[in-house]
Protein backbone atom coordinates (compact mmCIF):
# COMPACT_ATOMS: atom_id res chain seq x y z
CA UNK A 1 0.00 0.00 0.00
CA UNK A 2 1.37 3.43 -0.95
CA UNK A 3 1.95 5.84 1.91
CA UNK A 4 1.00 9.52 1.71
CA UNK A 5 1.85 12.23 4.24
CA UNK A 6 -0.49 15.24 4.35
CA UNK A 7 1.06 18.39 5.83
CA UNK A 8 -1.18 21.37 6.58
CA UNK A 9 -1.77 23.54 9.63
CA UNK A 10 -5.50 23.66 8.89
CA UNK A 11 -7.24 20.56 10.16
CA UNK A 12 -10.05 21.09 7.63
CA UNK A 13 -7.62 20.82 4.72
CA UNK A 14 -5.91 17.75 6.20
CA UNK A 15 -9.29 16.06 6.61
CA UNK A 16 -10.54 17.02 3.14
CA UNK A 17 -7.40 15.73 1.45
CA UNK A 18 -7.60 12.53 3.48
CA UNK A 19 -11.23 12.00 2.48
CA UNK A 20 -10.31 12.72 -1.14
CA UNK A 21 -7.67 9.99 -1.11
CA UNK A 22 -9.71 7.47 0.86
CA UNK A 23 -11.36 5.88 -2.19
CA UNK A 24 -7.92 5.02 -3.55
CA UNK A 25 -6.76 2.86 -0.69
CA UNK A 26 -3.63 4.74 0.32
CA UNK A 27 -2.20 4.75 3.80
CA UNK A 28 -2.52 8.33 5.02
CA UNK A 29 -0.33 10.08 7.61
CA UNK A 30 -0.80 13.66 8.77
CA UNK A 31 1.35 16.47 10.16
CA UNK A 32 0.42 20.04 11.10
CA UNK A 33 3.74 21.79 10.47
CA UNK A 34 7.02 21.52 8.57
CA UNK A 35 9.08 20.30 11.52
CA UNK A 36 6.80 17.40 12.33
CA UNK A 37 6.53 16.58 8.63
CA UNK A 38 10.30 16.14 8.44
CA UNK A 39 10.33 14.04 11.61
CA UNK A 40 7.57 11.73 10.37
CA UNK A 41 8.98 11.52 6.83
CA UNK A 42 12.36 10.30 8.12
CA UNK A 43 10.75 7.45 10.05
CA UNK A 44 7.86 6.51 7.79
CA UNK A 45 9.42 7.22 4.38
CA UNK A 46 6.14 8.03 2.63
CA UNK A 47 5.89 7.63 -1.15
CA UNK A 48 4.34 11.06 -1.45
CA UNK A 49 4.03 14.20 0.66
CA UNK A 50 1.28 16.75 0.06
CA UNK A 51 2.71 19.94 1.53
CA UNK A 52 1.17 23.27 2.49
CA UNK A 53 3.50 26.30 2.38
CA UNK A 54 2.35 28.83 4.98
CA UNK A 55 2.46 27.09 8.34
CA UNK A 56 3.42 28.40 11.80
CA UNK A 57 6.28 26.91 13.78
CA UNK A 58 9.34 28.10 11.90
CA UNK A 59 9.75 25.64 9.03
CA UNK A 60 7.40 26.50 6.18
CA UNK A 61 6.54 24.09 3.36
CA UNK A 62 9.21 25.43 1.01
CA UNK A 63 11.92 25.09 3.63
CA UNK A 64 10.68 21.61 4.59
CA UNK A 65 10.72 20.56 0.93
CA UNK A 66 14.29 21.79 0.55
CA UNK A 67 15.39 19.87 3.65
CA UNK A 68 13.57 16.65 2.68
CA UNK A 69 14.97 16.66 -0.85
CA UNK A 70 18.52 17.07 0.48
CA UNK A 71 18.30 14.30 3.09
CA UNK A 72 19.37 10.84 1.87
CA UNK A 73 16.60 9.23 3.90
CA UNK A 74 13.81 11.28 2.34
CA UNK A 75 15.08 12.54 -1.00
CA UNK A 76 13.08 9.90 -2.90
CA UNK A 77 9.74 11.04 -1.45
CA UNK A 78 7.72 12.74 -4.14
CA UNK A 79 6.34 16.11 -3.01
CA UNK A 80 3.23 17.96 -4.14
CA UNK A 81 3.00 21.50 -2.83
CA UNK A 82 -0.59 22.51 -2.10
CA UNK A 83 -0.90 26.19 -1.26
CA UNK A 84 -2.93 29.37 -1.50
CA UNK A 85 0.20 31.17 -2.74
CA UNK A 86 -0.66 31.55 -6.38
CA UNK A 87 2.03 33.83 -7.84
CA UNK A 88 4.31 32.59 -10.58
CA UNK A 89 7.30 33.44 -8.35
CA UNK A 90 5.82 31.31 -5.56
CA UNK A 91 5.47 28.39 -7.96
CA UNK A 92 9.07 28.77 -9.14
CA UNK A 93 10.29 28.89 -5.57
CA UNK A 94 8.41 25.67 -4.80
CA UNK A 95 9.74 23.84 -7.82
CA UNK A 96 13.27 25.10 -7.19
CA UNK A 97 13.04 23.77 -3.64
CA UNK A 98 12.54 20.36 -5.26
CA UNK A 99 8.76 19.87 -5.32
CA UNK A 100 7.49 17.53 -8.05
CA UNK A 101 4.29 19.46 -8.58
CA UNK A 102 2.69 22.72 -7.48
CA UNK A 103 -1.06 22.86 -6.76
CA UNK A 104 -2.99 26.03 -5.90
CA UNK A 105 -5.80 26.27 -3.32
CA UNK A 106 -8.69 26.07 -3.59
CA UNK A 107 -7.95 22.89 -5.48
CA UNK A 108 -10.09 20.52 -7.50
CA UNK A 109 -10.22 17.17 -5.67
CA UNK A 110 -10.60 15.34 -8.98
CA UNK A 111 -7.45 16.98 -10.34
CA UNK A 112 -5.60 16.21 -7.12
CA UNK A 113 -6.50 12.52 -7.25
CA UNK A 114 -5.45 12.37 -10.88
CA UNK A 115 -2.10 13.97 -10.11
CA UNK A 116 -1.47 11.75 -7.09
CA UNK A 117 -2.17 8.62 -9.13
CA UNK A 118 0.03 9.87 -11.94
CA UNK A 119 2.94 10.58 -9.60
CA UNK A 120 2.63 7.28 -7.71
CA UNK A 121 2.28 5.13 -10.80
CA UNK B 1 12.81 33.90 11.36
CA UNK B 2 11.35 32.19 14.41
CA UNK B 3 10.92 35.59 16.02
CA UNK B 4 8.06 36.57 13.78
CA UNK B 5 6.41 33.22 13.74
CA UNK B 6 5.83 32.23 17.30
CA UNK B 7 3.67 34.12 19.74
CA UNK B 8 5.78 33.37 22.78
CA UNK B 9 8.91 35.14 21.52
CA UNK B 10 7.09 38.00 19.83
CA UNK B 11 7.77 41.44 21.34
CA UNK B 12 5.19 44.13 20.57
CA UNK B 13 6.50 47.39 19.19
CA UNK B 14 5.29 50.64 20.78
CA UNK B 15 5.92 54.09 19.31
CA UNK B 16 5.88 57.07 21.68
CA UNK B 17 5.26 60.51 20.14
CA UNK B 18 5.78 63.64 22.24
CA UNK B 19 7.57 66.93 21.67
CA UNK B 20 8.94 66.97 25.21
CA UNK B 21 12.02 64.79 25.38
CA UNK B 22 11.74 64.24 29.12
CA UNK B 23 8.30 62.70 28.81
CA UNK B 24 9.46 60.60 25.81
CA UNK B 25 12.37 59.19 27.76
CA UNK B 26 10.30 58.48 30.82
CA UNK B 27 7.66 56.62 28.86
CA UNK B 28 10.29 54.71 26.91
CA UNK B 29 11.89 53.47 30.10
CA UNK B 30 8.61 52.27 31.53
CA UNK B 31 7.59 50.56 28.29
CA UNK B 32 10.90 48.81 27.81
CA UNK B 33 10.99 47.57 31.37
CA UNK B 34 7.50 46.16 30.82
CA UNK B 35 9.13 43.96 28.14
CA UNK B 36 8.10 45.75 24.94
CA UNK B 37 10.14 47.24 22.11
CA UNK B 38 9.89 51.01 22.11
CA UNK B 39 10.67 53.73 19.56
CA UNK B 40 10.28 57.46 20.15
CA UNK B 41 9.47 60.39 17.90
CA UNK B 42 9.53 64.13 18.70
CA UNK B 43 6.86 65.04 16.16
CA UNK B 44 4.00 63.64 14.14
CA UNK B 45 6.14 63.86 11.01
CA UNK B 46 8.94 61.81 12.57
CA UNK B 47 6.37 59.32 13.84
CA UNK B 48 5.00 58.77 10.31
CA UNK B 49 8.51 58.12 9.07
CA UNK B 50 9.07 55.44 11.70
CA UNK B 51 5.66 53.88 10.98
CA UNK B 52 6.55 53.59 7.31
CA UNK B 53 9.73 51.68 8.17
CA UNK B 54 8.59 49.45 10.96
CA UNK B 55 5.54 47.39 11.93
CA UNK B 56 4.08 49.07 14.97
CA UNK B 57 1.47 47.70 17.34
CA UNK B 58 0.61 50.80 19.31
CA UNK B 59 1.24 54.53 18.84
CA UNK B 60 1.06 56.61 22.02
CA UNK B 61 0.76 60.26 21.10
CA UNK B 62 0.41 63.64 22.75
CA UNK B 63 -2.08 66.05 21.16
CA UNK B 64 -0.44 69.41 21.37
CA UNK B 65 2.73 69.31 19.29
CA UNK B 66 4.38 71.64 16.79
CA UNK B 67 3.75 70.49 13.20
CA UNK B 68 0.90 68.05 12.78
CA UNK B 69 -1.11 67.53 15.93
CA UNK B 70 -1.70 64.25 17.71
CA UNK B 71 -5.24 64.22 16.33
CA UNK B 72 -3.99 64.64 12.78
CA UNK B 73 -1.44 61.87 13.40
CA UNK B 74 -4.24 59.66 14.75
CA UNK B 75 -6.25 60.18 11.55
CA UNK B 76 -3.26 59.45 9.29
CA UNK B 77 -2.30 56.31 11.22
CA UNK B 78 -5.84 54.98 11.03
CA UNK B 79 -5.92 55.71 7.32
CA UNK B 80 -2.78 53.77 6.43
CA UNK B 81 -1.85 51.39 9.22
CA UNK B 82 -3.37 48.74 11.44
CA UNK B 83 -1.65 50.13 14.55
CA UNK B 84 -3.72 51.04 17.59
CA UNK B 85 -3.44 54.60 18.90
CA UNK B 86 -3.58 55.77 22.52
CA UNK B 87 -4.04 59.52 22.83
CA UNK B 88 -2.69 61.55 25.77
CA UNK B 89 -4.44 64.86 26.44
CA UNK B 90 -3.47 67.83 28.58
CA UNK B 91 -5.80 70.12 30.60
CA UNK B 92 -6.17 72.63 27.83
CA UNK B 93 -7.08 70.31 25.00
CA UNK B 94 -10.48 70.91 23.55
CA UNK B 95 -11.12 67.26 22.61
CA UNK B 96 -13.37 65.11 24.72
CA UNK B 97 -12.99 61.41 25.32
CA UNK B 98 -15.81 60.39 23.00
CA UNK B 99 -14.61 62.58 20.17
CA UNK B 100 -11.14 61.07 20.27
CA UNK B 101 -12.49 57.52 20.28
CA UNK B 102 -14.75 58.40 17.35
CA UNK B 103 -11.70 59.45 15.36
CA UNK B 104 -10.31 55.95 15.79
CA UNK B 105 -8.26 55.97 19.00
CA UNK B 106 -8.29 52.75 21.01
CA UNK B 107 -7.81 54.45 24.34
CA UNK B 108 -7.29 57.78 25.98
CA UNK B 109 -5.30 59.07 28.97
CA UNK B 110 -5.30 62.54 30.49
CA UNK B 111 -2.35 64.19 32.12
CA UNK B 112 -1.22 63.72 34.73
CA UNK B 113 -1.34 59.94 34.79
CA UNK B 114 0.33 57.25 36.75
CA UNK B 115 2.99 55.32 34.84
CA UNK B 116 1.62 52.03 36.11
CA UNK B 117 -1.73 52.97 34.58
CA UNK B 118 -0.02 53.37 31.20
CA UNK B 119 1.32 49.82 31.33
CA UNK B 120 -2.10 48.45 32.27
CA UNK B 121 -3.71 50.27 29.35
CA UNK B 122 -1.00 49.05 26.97
CA UNK B 123 -1.59 45.46 28.04
CA UNK B 124 -5.31 45.90 27.59
CA UNK B 125 -4.96 47.31 24.06
CA UNK B 126 -2.44 44.63 23.12
CA UNK B 127 -4.85 41.95 24.33
CA UNK B 128 -7.57 43.49 22.17
CA UNK B 129 -5.17 43.41 19.20
CA UNK B 130 -4.47 39.76 19.82
CA UNK B 131 -8.18 38.96 19.94
CA UNK B 132 -8.82 40.82 16.70
CA UNK B 133 -5.88 39.06 15.06
CA UNK B 134 -7.19 35.69 16.23
CA UNK B 135 -10.66 36.52 14.97
CA UNK B 136 -9.29 37.61 11.59
CA UNK B 137 -7.24 34.46 11.32
CA UNK B 138 -10.24 32.30 12.18
CA UNK B 139 -12.31 34.16 9.62
CA UNK B 140 -9.67 33.71 6.93
CA UNK B 141 -9.42 30.03 7.72
CA UNK B 142 -13.19 29.68 7.54
CA UNK B 143 -13.29 31.59 4.28
CA UNK B 144 -10.61 29.44 2.64
CA UNK B 145 -12.30 26.26 3.85
CA UNK B 146 -15.53 27.57 2.43
CA UNK B 147 -13.88 28.20 -0.95
CA UNK B 148 -12.40 24.73 -0.85
CA UNK B 149 -15.75 23.13 -0.06
CA UNK B 150 -17.27 24.98 -3.00
CA UNK B 151 -14.66 23.35 -5.24
CA UNK B 152 -15.62 19.99 -3.80
CA UNK B 153 -19.24 20.80 -4.60
CA UNK B 154 -18.35 21.63 -8.19
CA UNK B 155 -16.37 18.43 -8.63
CA UNK B 156 -19.15 16.43 -7.00
CA UNK B 157 -21.61 17.96 -9.43
CA UNK B 158 -19.39 17.06 -12.40
CA UNK B 159 -19.01 13.55 -11.05
CA UNK B 160 -22.76 13.11 -10.69
CA UNK B 161 -23.39 14.38 -14.22
CA UNK B 162 -20.76 12.01 -15.60
CA UNK B 163 -22.21 9.10 -13.65
CA UNK B 164 -25.69 9.94 -14.89
CA UNK B 165 -24.46 10.00 -18.48
CA UNK B 166 -22.61 6.73 -17.98
CA UNK B 167 -25.70 5.21 -16.37
CA UNK B 168 -27.89 6.37 -19.23
CA UNK B 169 -25.47 4.89 -21.75
CA UNK B 170 -25.36 1.63 -19.85
CA UNK B 171 -29.15 1.52 -19.64
CA UNK B 172 -29.48 2.15 -23.35
CA UNK B 173 -27.01 -0.55 -24.26
CA UNK B 174 -28.74 -2.91 -21.82
CA UNK B 175 -32.12 -2.28 -23.45
CA UNK B 176 -30.55 -2.54 -26.88
CA UNK B 177 -29.07 -5.91 -25.93
CA UNK B 178 -32.44 -7.15 -24.69
CA UNK B 179 -34.03 -6.03 -27.93
CA UNK B 180 -31.46 -7.84 -30.06
CA UNK B 181 -31.80 -11.03 -28.03
CA UNK B 182 -35.55 -10.88 -28.55
CA UNK B 183 -34.97 -10.42 -32.26
CA UNK B 184 -32.65 -13.43 -32.22
CA UNK B 185 -35.27 -15.52 -30.42
CA UNK B 186 -37.94 -14.55 -32.94
CA UNK B 187 -35.71 -14.70 -35.98
CA UNK B 188 -37.38 -17.80 -37.40
CA UNK B 189 -40.89 -16.92 -36.33
CA UNK B 190 -43.43 -15.10 -38.44
CA UNK B 191 -43.33 -12.08 -36.17
CA UNK B 192 -41.48 -8.99 -37.24
CA UNK B 193 -39.20 -6.72 -35.25
CA UNK B 194 -41.97 -4.16 -35.41
CA UNK B 195 -44.38 -6.58 -33.75
CA UNK B 196 -42.29 -6.80 -30.63
CA UNK B 197 -41.84 -3.03 -30.49
CA UNK B 198 -45.60 -2.45 -30.90
CA UNK B 199 -46.28 -5.09 -28.23
CA UNK B 200 -44.23 -3.08 -25.79
CA UNK B 201 -46.01 0.14 -26.68
CA UNK B 202 -49.55 -1.23 -26.52
CA UNK B 203 -48.79 -2.85 -23.18
CA UNK B 204 -47.14 0.26 -21.82
CA UNK B 205 -50.08 2.37 -22.97
CA UNK B 206 -52.53 0.05 -21.26
CA UNK B 207 -50.46 0.05 -18.08
CA UNK B 208 -50.53 3.83 -18.11
CA UNK B 209 -54.32 3.88 -18.67
CA UNK B 210 -54.67 1.58 -15.64
CA UNK B 211 -52.64 4.08 -13.61
CA UNK B 212 -49.76 1.74 -12.82
CA UNK B 213 -46.61 3.43 -11.49
CA UNK B 214 -44.26 5.19 -13.92
CA UNK B 215 -41.69 2.51 -13.21
CA UNK B 216 -44.08 -0.30 -14.15
CA UNK B 217 -45.22 1.57 -17.25
CA UNK B 218 -41.54 1.86 -18.30
CA UNK B 219 -40.69 -1.71 -17.37
CA UNK B 220 -43.55 -3.27 -19.31
CA UNK B 221 -42.45 -1.34 -22.40
CA UNK B 222 -39.24 -3.39 -22.35
CA UNK B 223 -40.57 -6.58 -20.76
CA UNK B 224 -43.57 -7.22 -23.03
CA UNK B 225 -41.45 -7.76 -26.17
CA UNK B 226 -39.87 -10.78 -24.45
CA UNK B 227 -43.18 -12.64 -24.09
CA UNK B 228 -42.31 -15.22 -26.75
CA UNK B 229 -38.57 -15.78 -26.16
CA UNK B 230 -39.37 -19.36 -25.15
CA UNK B 231 -40.07 -20.11 -28.81
CA UNK B 232 -36.32 -20.47 -29.21
CA UNK B 233 -36.78 -23.87 -27.52
CA UNK B 234 -39.46 -25.08 -29.96
CA UNK B 235 -38.38 -27.33 -32.85
CA UNK B 236 -38.44 -25.67 -36.28
CA UNK B 237 -40.67 -28.46 -37.58
CA UNK B 238 -43.39 -27.16 -35.27
CA UNK B 239 -42.50 -23.48 -35.05
CA UNK B 240 -42.53 -22.78 -38.78
CA UNK B 241 -44.82 -25.58 -39.87
CA UNK B 242 -46.87 -24.27 -42.81
CA UNK B 243 -50.13 -26.11 -41.99
CA UNK B 244 -52.20 -26.55 -38.87
CA UNK B 245 -50.51 -28.11 -35.82
CA UNK B 246 -51.61 -31.53 -34.58
CA UNK B 247 -52.83 -31.72 -31.01
CA UNK B 248 -49.48 -33.17 -29.96
CA UNK B 249 -47.55 -30.47 -31.76
CA UNK B 250 -49.74 -27.83 -30.15
CA UNK B 251 -48.93 -29.26 -26.71
CA UNK B 252 -45.24 -28.80 -27.54
CA UNK B 253 -45.90 -25.31 -28.83
CA UNK B 254 -47.58 -24.38 -25.53
CA UNK B 255 -44.33 -25.06 -23.66
CA UNK B 256 -42.81 -21.86 -25.07
CA UNK B 257 -44.40 -20.08 -22.10
CA UNK B 258 -42.60 -22.26 -19.56
CA UNK B 259 -39.35 -22.27 -21.51
CA UNK B 260 -39.46 -18.47 -21.73
CA UNK B 261 -40.09 -18.15 -17.99
CA UNK B 262 -37.16 -20.47 -17.28
CA UNK B 263 -34.86 -18.47 -19.55
CA UNK B 264 -35.81 -15.28 -17.76
CA UNK B 265 -35.97 -16.67 -14.21
CA UNK B 266 -33.86 -15.55 -11.24
CA UNK B 267 -32.74 -12.24 -12.68
CA UNK B 268 -31.96 -9.27 -10.45
CA UNK B 269 -33.32 -6.96 -13.14
CA UNK B 270 -36.87 -5.75 -12.51
CA UNK B 271 -37.49 -5.75 -16.26
CA UNK B 272 -36.48 -9.39 -16.62
CA UNK B 273 -38.49 -10.35 -13.53
CA UNK B 274 -41.56 -8.80 -15.12
CA UNK B 275 -40.70 -10.45 -18.44
CA UNK B 276 -40.60 -13.84 -16.71
CA UNK B 277 -44.16 -13.29 -15.39
CA UNK B 278 -45.33 -12.17 -18.81
CA UNK B 279 -43.71 -15.09 -20.65
CA UNK B 280 -45.38 -17.55 -18.29
CA UNK B 281 -48.84 -15.98 -18.16
CA UNK B 282 -49.58 -14.25 -21.46
CA UNK B 283 -51.53 -17.26 -22.79
CA UNK B 284 -53.70 -17.64 -19.69
CA UNK B 285 -57.37 -16.73 -20.19
CA UNK B 286 -59.75 -14.83 -17.91
CA UNK B 287 -62.13 -17.83 -17.80
CA UNK B 288 -59.37 -20.22 -16.76
CA UNK B 289 -59.14 -22.16 -20.02
CA UNK B 290 -55.72 -20.85 -21.04
CA UNK B 291 -52.24 -22.34 -20.59
CA UNK B 292 -49.84 -23.39 -19.16
CA UNK B 293 -51.35 -23.23 -15.65
CA UNK B 294 -55.04 -22.65 -16.41
CA UNK B 295 -55.16 -19.67 -14.07
CA UNK B 296 -58.33 -17.59 -13.97
CA UNK B 297 -59.25 -13.98 -13.28
CA UNK B 298 -57.06 -12.13 -10.78
CA UNK B 299 -54.89 -15.23 -10.31
CA UNK B 300 -53.34 -14.27 -13.66
CA UNK B 301 -50.69 -11.60 -13.12
CA UNK B 302 -51.92 -8.20 -14.30
CA UNK B 303 -48.99 -7.79 -16.69
CA UNK B 304 -49.88 -11.15 -18.27
CA UNK B 305 -53.48 -10.00 -18.78
CA UNK B 306 -52.27 -6.75 -20.33
CA UNK B 307 -49.86 -8.41 -22.76
CA UNK B 308 -52.50 -10.97 -23.69
CA UNK B 309 -54.76 -8.26 -25.16
CA UNK B 310 -51.84 -6.44 -26.80
CA UNK B 311 -50.60 -9.69 -28.35
CA UNK B 312 -53.96 -10.73 -29.78
CA UNK B 313 -54.76 -7.25 -31.10
CA UNK B 314 -51.43 -7.03 -32.87
CA UNK B 315 -51.70 -10.55 -34.30
CA UNK B 316 -55.18 -9.76 -35.64
CA UNK B 317 -54.20 -6.46 -37.24
CA UNK B 318 -50.88 -7.71 -38.69
CA UNK B 319 -50.25 -9.45 -41.97
CA UNK B 320 -49.20 -13.08 -41.74
CA UNK B 321 -48.10 -15.48 -44.48
CA UNK B 322 -51.47 -17.23 -44.14
CA UNK B 323 -53.75 -14.18 -43.64
CA UNK B 324 -54.29 -10.55 -44.47
CA UNK B 325 -54.46 -8.04 -41.63
CA UNK B 326 -57.93 -7.57 -40.15
CA UNK B 327 -59.26 -4.01 -40.16
CA UNK B 328 -59.15 -2.39 -36.72
CA UNK B 329 -62.97 -2.45 -36.43
CA UNK B 330 -63.03 -6.20 -36.89
CA UNK B 331 -60.24 -6.69 -34.34
CA UNK B 332 -62.24 -4.53 -31.91
CA UNK B 333 -65.31 -6.72 -32.45
CA UNK B 334 -63.35 -9.87 -31.75
CA UNK B 335 -61.79 -8.46 -28.58
CA UNK B 336 -65.14 -7.13 -27.42
CA UNK B 337 -66.67 -10.60 -27.84
CA UNK B 338 -63.87 -12.10 -25.73
CA UNK B 339 -64.61 -9.77 -22.83
CA UNK B 340 -64.85 -11.92 -19.69
CA UNK B 341 -63.89 -15.03 -21.68
CA UNK B 342 -60.38 -14.60 -23.02
CA UNK B 343 -59.78 -11.15 -21.55
CA UNK B 344 -60.14 -9.27 -18.29
CA UNK B 345 -63.30 -7.17 -18.84
CA UNK B 346 -61.81 -4.13 -17.16
CA UNK B 347 -58.80 -4.26 -19.46
CA UNK B 348 -61.03 -4.59 -22.53
CA UNK B 349 -62.81 -1.49 -21.30
CA UNK B 350 -59.60 0.47 -20.93
CA UNK B 351 -58.24 -0.80 -24.22
CA UNK B 352 -61.32 0.19 -26.20
CA UNK B 353 -61.58 3.52 -24.44
CA UNK B 354 -58.08 4.33 -25.63
CA UNK B 355 -58.47 2.77 -29.05
CA UNK B 356 -57.57 6.06 -30.81
CA UNK B 357 -54.18 6.06 -29.08
CA UNK B 358 -53.78 2.35 -29.85
CA UNK B 359 -54.38 3.08 -33.54
CA UNK B 360 -51.88 5.92 -33.42
CA UNK B 361 -49.29 3.54 -31.96
CA UNK B 362 -50.13 1.03 -34.66
CA UNK B 363 -49.56 3.67 -37.32
CA UNK B 364 -46.19 4.30 -35.87
CA UNK B 365 -46.95 7.67 -34.33
CA UNK B 366 -44.74 7.79 -31.29
CA UNK B 367 -46.07 9.70 -28.33
CA UNK B 368 -43.87 11.77 -26.09
CA UNK B 369 -41.71 9.97 -23.58
CA UNK B 370 -41.45 6.88 -25.68
CA UNK B 371 -38.05 5.32 -26.02
CA UNK B 372 -37.21 4.47 -29.58
CA UNK B 373 -35.53 1.20 -30.20
CA UNK B 374 -32.69 1.07 -32.69
CA UNK B 375 -33.95 0.00 -36.09
CA UNK B 376 -32.77 -3.52 -36.72
CA UNK B 377 -35.69 -4.62 -38.88
CA UNK B 378 -33.41 -4.83 -41.90
CA UNK B 379 -31.82 -7.84 -40.23
CA UNK B 380 -34.96 -9.81 -40.92
CA UNK B 381 -35.39 -11.88 -43.98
Amino acid sequence: MKKILIVDDQVEVRDLVEVTLRSKNYQVLKAENGKNAIKIAKVEKPDLIIMDVMMPGGTDGIEATRILKKDVKTKDCRIIILTAKSQETDRNEGLEAGADYYFIKPFSPLDLIKKVEEILE
Amino acid sequence: MELNDTRSSYRPHILVVDDESMIREMLQEVIESAGYECSVAGSGEDALEILARRDTDIVITDIMMPGISGIELLLRVKESYSSDVIVITGYTDEYGYEEILKKGASDFMSKPFHLRELVIRLRYVLRQRELVAERNKAYESLESTNQQLLRYGEDLNDTILNLKAAHQELKESYLDTIHRLVLAAEYKDEDTGNHIVRMGRYSSYLAEALILSDKEVQNILYAAPMHDVGKIGIADSILVKPGKLTEEEFEVMKTHTVIGAKLLANSRSEILQMAEQIALSHHERWDGTGYPQGLARNKIPLVGRIVSIADVFDALTSKRPYKDPFPVEEAIDIIEKERGKHFDPQLVEAFLEGIDEVVRIKQGVITAGDTTFPDVSSLKR
